[in-house]
Parts: structure tokens; C-alpha cells; sequence
């Protein structure tokens, strides 16, 4: 169990964290940039691969051979950029380098969410409101039940089938987060939010799975079905593992949710946000290129505590990080992938009847 | 807000503009073609360098041929050159330095002329890593310092140091479109050696006889003591001086003197001059502030808030244009991230004192000067 920490106690505990992230804001350069630019160059290398083989490779020999693999390529390209580039310079890890290429609030990702929705719906709703219940609304996003905090209802019972569902249909799920149907049909958004919401996701919608549905299709001529569905089966792939990545982010293990509290938001020290966050998100033990296919959401609690540190910089903070953590006595939540998920999988089952203490209540 | 300055206009045409809607990304395609080639690009305007030269002991010439996007450059104009140093990019303008208006249609090469600023990022990084064969960005060129369409009879140049260079381009291209009018050019520099373009002005005040170059040196061989600039050093050096139309371009300071006077004698619509920078600002510590928007509308920020809190506390004097897009106040979402295009503020989170053009987050920025934001 994690201590709770008096206010001078997580004062100090964020003083040593500003320390760490100090350290290595101070010689952002060179190696960044380089980072970044590789990544780019591998995640465009395999886009244009996976497209080309795609294209190309439908003649019936060749077709069993070249399909699988340009959909691991796309695939493989689509995960990058979601996550190692365009996640991340959206939070403004790369601002520093004045590169409008890389400019966190104009860069546009490669997902039908639209950017701009998302940076106010992530990078300061959920980054700053992390595992507040009634706040952060990715907490369960809306449609699972993953904390015995968060208000059972009688659509929770299927939660397991939501959770496939939300899976599958992930890049559409993120896109229409922002609309906040489940905000607005409670009446606590406007009409007017949504509305606006759900035109820019359909504008967004319309051009991205305009190019894997009709250009690219049209382009490819006679394997017009084969484009169409290896764009599908890429996509897919993309959905399904950064949806796992990212329920291992905030769920498993100990970490935790909070009540929300407006006078004790209002109040809280740059400290004791650390300490909130911290113990809000759970990491996923793993190599580099389990880290880069993760964009280094695989440390959640690194990424949280320090969301504008370019993310490759993680796995040299981790250790110090722990180390503080260790020393004022706070939880690190952390594991191998199937430990991790297996352990949301099992909320997910739990959390889908109600709590023991809400039953009796109710009844 | 950054912008991509240099987004070329094929891609606005409408059909163009159709394939965007349904996916087509032109910067995805660009990423290949400058694969193949650096200074190719379908959106962004670049130059290879093709030639380098040295003018004196801390000044050289580039020699740049510009990609397609090209749009041209009058005498006077400068251009942006964007470099890389360690990961970052930075931009700094620098004046044409040769006789010649180039045309968009011309595939002829624009020279720009840079001197060493001591401790300077561009300048040391230009004259130590660039060399005939590397491809620079560049922006386009811009900068009202241009010769009017209606000549005046005689002129009067001043400059300094390497304020010299939009001057000289202009004074070239005159000469060789056949001015007759008189034109009297001073230059203040330290020394003999560190005449930019020395040679060059000689030899036009030799073919050209309504030229005269006077050098103003702070020291030389057989000179007792440095020659400055003030009335009575210019009436000796020119003695007509205030019926000349002036330009004057050079250091801030020297150039603050030279305004001074020619508004002390009522001729300040009759001087034409160019900064070539601010002069550094070396606060330290919070100050009340002005807030220059980029509608141009001035708010006063009051010592110790941060840009943010003065501009939401202004919210209802602001248009929606005007106010900042904000999320968590304290440094970490980026919401409120805007670009400041001159004055200095301090990172209220690292305690560090930045000036200059800059992306900044308002929420942790305090004012150490007067801010313009763009
Ligand atoms: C319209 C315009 C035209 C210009 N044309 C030319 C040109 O033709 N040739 C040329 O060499 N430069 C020109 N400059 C100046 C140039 O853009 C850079 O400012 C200069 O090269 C210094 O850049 P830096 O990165 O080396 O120095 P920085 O790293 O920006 O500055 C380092 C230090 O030097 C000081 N400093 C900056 N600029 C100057 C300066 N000009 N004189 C004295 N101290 C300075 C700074 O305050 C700082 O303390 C022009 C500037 C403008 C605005």
C-alpha cells in the first residue's frame, strides 16, 4: 500500500521529481532530434511498404505472401504514429525544437480523432484531472466500469463485451470521445459542443478512412478488394494494440482513482499533483521496441508525471523515479504486459456487477 | 502559432484542395522527394549554397541558389535562413548584399553577407559548418528598406558595421540602373581590415564619379583618435548633409545617435534606416508590462501575473480572437501555448529568462520586458 503523504512530506517528494525532469530538460538536443526523425523515417519507410505491397501484390501466387505482409507494415506504421509520434509531439515533447513539422499544436495525427478535440480532451482534461471520477472522463471512457468508485449501472454487466467492442472500433471510440454523448445526454454539455464536436470528427473521419476506403482502393485498380481490406485488417491491428496498451495505463494493479474535490484541486501543490499522478498510472515492463511500439506509454508513470519530456528519455528516468518513489514510501505500479492486462481483464469482470456496499444500498 | 511559412500555393488550388478532403497529403509525398534530393521540396522554400567567400577577417558571403518556391528580392530586402544547431531550428534575417533585383523567373543566385556577432548561435554557426554544397532553409524575402519609385536628388548613406550590406545592395543597383544624383557614403568602422565591401565601393566610386566613400575609422594607422559619429564630425565630413535624403543602417546605438540628430533638425521623414535587431534586454526580475496583441490591441500587465492570467483577466475587453486557448495553468498541457514575437519573459517553472521570437506557454510565462504576441 502506498503512504499517504502529509503536504511539506509530497512537497519534497515533487522537488526531487522537478529534479530528475530538470536534468533532463537541460540537455534536451542532438539526440532527440535525432530520435524523432528515425522513428519518423521507419514509421513513413513501413507506411509506404505496406501500401506498396498492398497495391501491387495481388497476383494470386504472390497475394499469400505479399497481403500479410504489407498489413503488418501498415499496421506496424499506424502504431507509430499514433503512438511514438503523434501522441507524443502533440504533448509538446518536440516543441523546444521549433520545427513547425513538429509543432505540438498544429500537428494533425494519423487517427479519425481530431487533433485539436484531443489535446483539450487529453492533454489538459485527462493530464490534469487523471482518475478523478466525474472529471476525467477516461476513466472507463465513458462505457466501462473499471474502479468500484465509479457508480455501477445496469449497462456495466456488459462490460466484457463492451471492452472488445471499445477494442475493436478504438479509433472511432477516441474520435467521438470529444462528441461526450454520455455528457450531453445527461445535459451536462451543450447541444452546440457536441454538434461542433461531431462535425470535426466527421470531417476528420471523412479524409482518413476516405484514403484507406476510396483513394488508395481507386488507386490500386483491380485489387481494389484487397487494398480495402488490408487497409481494414492494418487498422484493426492498430485499434486492438493500442487500446491493450492504453487500458494498462491507469487500470491494473493498485493504481489508483480519486473523488473529486474542487477545493482540494484547488489547492493542490505541484507536489501532491505529483503524488495524485503517480499513483494514478501503472507501467508495463519491456525492451525497447516494446517501448517505441508503446510510444513509451509503457511508462505511464513517467509519461504522467513529466507529459513534455520527449518520451524516449523514460526508461533513463525510471530508475530515479522509482528510487524517490521507494524512498517516500509510494506504490510503483508496474509489470509485464500480461500481468498488467490480465489484471485490468479481471476488473473488468469484477467491476461489470455492482459492489457489495452499493448492493446493499440499493437494496 | 507557428504556421508553415513557406506552404506553396499549388496546394490551395481546388482540386488539389478536393484530394486533401478524401486523404491525399502533400506533406507526405514532400517527405520522399526531399529524400531524393534536399533542397527539392513541393511546400518549402530552400537554397543551396553554392558559393562561400570570405570579405574580411570575421565577415563572409554566401552565395545561395533558392529551390522553386522562390518569389524573388529587391535591393534592401532581407531574407530568413533557417538553420538547425543541436536539434533546434533558428531563424535570423539576413540583407541581400549585391547590386541586383532578382526575379522570380531568374534562376540566377541572391548573396547574403554575414558578419561574426560575438557569442552569436547563426552567425558563428554559418561562418564554422556552411560550406559551398549545403542546403539551408530559407524564407522569403521581405522588408519595406527599399528604394522609392520617386529618386531624390542627392543622398547621404550611413552605416556601420554590418549594416552596410542592405545599403550597399541598394547603392550598387541605383549606380548601375544609371543614377545621376550625388550620393555620399560613410561608413564608421573599427578598422582598415574590417571593411566590408571595401574593395567593391572603391572600385564603383571609380567608375561611378557621382559616388564618393569616406571610411570613418575608430582606428588606423596615422590617426590620433577614433572617429565617431556627431553634427560636427558629419558637417566636416559632408557639408551639405541635411538637404540629402539619408539612409542609415547599422548597430542600435550608433543608429539611435544619428536619429536623435535628424530629429533635433526637423528631418525625420527625410531619413530612411533599417535594426537589424534589438538591443539585448537584460531584466531579470517581473515588471509591469505592456502586452502588445497580435490584432495590435495593448493590454498592461501588472508585475508578478503570468501572460495568461493578465489576458483572461482582461477576458472581457478581448475579442475571441484575442483570447488564448488555456487548459491546466500550471505548465503542463501546452494548451496555451502562443508565439511571442519580440520581448523577453521568464519561464516561472525553470526561472529561465528567454527573449527574441518564441513559442512560450502563457501560463508560466511572466513579462521581463514589453511582450508583442503574435
Ligand atoms: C532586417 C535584418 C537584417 C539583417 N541583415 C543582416 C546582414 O545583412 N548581415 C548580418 O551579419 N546580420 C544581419 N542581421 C542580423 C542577424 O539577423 C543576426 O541577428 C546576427 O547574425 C546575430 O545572430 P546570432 O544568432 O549570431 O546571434 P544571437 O545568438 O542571436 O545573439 C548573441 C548576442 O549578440 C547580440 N546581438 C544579436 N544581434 C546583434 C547584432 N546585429 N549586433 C550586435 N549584437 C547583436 C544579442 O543581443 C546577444 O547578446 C539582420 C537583422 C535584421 C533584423
Amino acid at each position: 500500500m502506498t503512504k499517504v503523504l502529509t503536504v511539506e512530506q509530497a512537497n519534497a517528494f515533487g522537488a526531487e521529481l522537478d529534479a530528475v525532469r530538470e536534468q533532463q530538460m537541460n540537455n534536451l538536443g542532438e539526440r532527440d532530434a535525432k530520435h524523432i526523425r528515425r522513428m519518423i523515417k521507419i514509421q513513413k519507410s513501413l507506411a509506404l511498404a505496406g501500401r506498396l505491397l498492398l497495391w501491387f501484390g495481388f497476383m494470386p501466387p504472390m497475394f499469400v505472401v505479399t497481403w500479410p505482409l504489407g498489413v503488418l507494415c501498415l499496421g506496424i506504421a499506424k502504431i507509430m504514429e499514433n503512438m511514438e509520434i503523434g501522441h507524443n509531439v502533440m504533448h509538446g515533447q518536440y516543441d523546444w525544437m521549433n520545427d513547425p513539422k513538429l509543432n505540438s499544436q498544429t500537428y494533425d495525427w494519423d487517427t479519425v480523432s481530431d487533433s485539436d478535440g484531443w489535446r483539450y480532451t487529453h492533454n489538459y482534461e485527462h493530464h490534469t484531472y487523471t482518475n478523478i471520477i466525474g472529471k476525467d472522463r477516461d476513466v472507463g471512457y465513458g462505457v466501462l466500469r473499471v474502479s468500484k468508485d465509479q457508480p455501477w449501472e445496469p449497462h456495466h454487466l456488459l462490460n466484457p463485451v463492451s471492452n472488445v467492442l471499445l477494442a475493436a472500433g478504438f479509433d472511432a471510440g477516441v474520435g467521438l470521445h470529444d462528441v461526450q454523448v454520455d455528457e450531453f445526454l445527461k445535459g451536462k454539455v451543450s447541444a452546440k459542443r457536441s454538434w461542433e464536436a461531431l462535425k470535426r470528427f466527421a470531417r476528420k473521419a471523412t479524409r482518413l478512412w476516405g484514403k484507406d476506403y476510396v483513394l488508395f482502393p481507386l488507386l490500386s485498380g483491380p485489387n481494389f478488394l484487397g487494398v480495402i481490406a488490408g487497409n481494414f485488417a492494418a487498422n484493426m491491428i492498430r485499434n486492438v494494440w493500442s487500446n491493450m496498451i492504453i487500458m494498462c495505463g491507469h487500470f491494473p494493479g493498485e493504481a489508483q482513482t480519486y473523488e473529486y474535490d474542487e477545493s482540494v484541486l484547488e489547492t493542490e501543490t505541484r507536489g501532491q499533483w505529483y503524488v495524485r499522478q503517480m499513483n494514478g498510472s501503472a507501467n508495463i515492463e519491456g525492451g525497447k521496441v516494446f517501448h517505441i511500439l508503446s510510444g513509451h506509454l509503457s511508462h505511464q508513470i513517467e509519461h504522467h508525471l513529466f507529459p513534455d519530456v520527449p518520451a524516449h528519455r523514460y526508461p533513463d528516468m525510471a530508475p530515479a523515479v522509482r528510487e524517490i518513489c521507494e524512498k517516500y514510501g509510494q506504490h510503483y505500479e508496474t509489470g509485464p504486459f500480461l500481468k498488467q492486462y490480465g489484471s485490468f481483464l479481471g476488473k473488468i469482470f469484477k467491476y461489470a456487477l455492482p459492489t457489495r456496499k452499493q448492493q446493499l444500498a440499493a437494496a | 502559432m507557428t504556421q508553415l511559412s513557406n506552404t506553396a500555393t499549388w496546394t490551395q488550388r481546388p482540386l488539389v484542395r478536393m484530394a486533401q478532403r478524401i486523404g491525399f497529403e502533400p506533406a507526405n509525398v514532400d517527405y520522399f522527394v526531399e529524400k531524393l534530393n534536399p533542397v527539392w521540396s513541393l511546400l518549402n522554400l530552400r537554397a543551396t549554397v553554392v558559393n562561400v567567400r570570405e570579405e574580411t577577417h570575421d565577415t563572409k558571403s554566401f552565395e545561395l541558389q533558392p529551390n522553386m518556391h522562390w518569389q524573388g528580392i529587391s535591393a534592401g530586402q532581407h531574407v530568413g535562413v533557417n538553420v538547425e544547431i543541436n536539434g533546434v531550428t533558428h531563424k535570423r534575417r539576413y540583407s541581400l548584399s549585391r547590386a541586383e533585383a532578382v526575379n522570380a523567373d531568374e534562376s540566377k543566385t541572391i548573396q547574403i553577407t554575414v558578419k561574426r556577432v560575438e557569442g552569436g548561435l547563426v552567425s558563428n554557426h554559418l561562418h564554422d559548418h556552411i560550406q559551398a554544397g549545403d542546403v539551408i532553409g530559407l524564407e522569403a524575402a521581405d522588408g519595406d528598406f527599399v528604394l522609392p519609385a520617386e529618386l531624390p536628388n542627392s543622398l547621404l548613406v550611413l552605416t556601420a558595421g554590418s549594416g552596410i550590406t542592405p545599403v550597399f545592395s541598394q547603392v550598387a543597383t541605383l549606380l548601375n540602373e544609371g543614377y545621376q544624383g550625388s550620393i555620399e557614403f560613410l561608413h564608421y568602422v573599427r578598422s582598415p581590415a574590417d571593411r566590408i565591401f571595401g574593395e567593391q565601393l572603391e572600385a564603383l566610386a571609380q567608375q561611378y564619379s557621382n559616388l564618393s566613400v569616406q571610411w570613418c575609422f575608430e582606428a588606423a594607422e596615422g590617426q590620433s583618435k577614433p572617429e565617431r559619429f556627431s553634427a560636427k564630425q558629419l558637417a566636416k565630413r559632408v557639408a551639405d548633409y541635411q538637404e540629402r535624403n539619408a539612409m542609415l543602417c547599422g548597430p542600435a546605438g550608433f543608429m539611435e545617435a544619428v536619429r536623435e540628430h535628424w530629429a533635433d533638425i526637423g528631418r525625420s521623414d527625410a531619413l530612411a534606416f533599417e535594426y537589424f535587431g534589438a538591443p539585448p534586454v537584460d531584466a531579470t526580475d517581473a515588471i509591469d508590462a505592456n502586452i502588445t496583441l497580435k490584432t495590435g490591441k495593448q493590454i498592461q500587465l501588472n508585475a508578478g501575473e503570468t501572460l495568461l492570467d493578465s489576458l483572461l483577466e482582461n477576458g472581457p475587453n478581448l475579442t475571441a480572437d484575442e483570447l488564448p486557448k488555456y487548459g491546466c495553468k500550471r505548465g503542463v498541457c501546452h494548451e496555451c501555448k502562443c508565439r511571442k514575437t519580440s520581448g523577453a519573459v521568464k519561464n516561472l517553472l525553470t526561472g529561465k529568462v528567454t527573449a527574441g521570437e518564441e513559442d512560450i506557454q502563457l501560463c508560466i510565462s511572466a513579462p521581463v520586458s514589453d511582450v508583442t504576441l503574435g
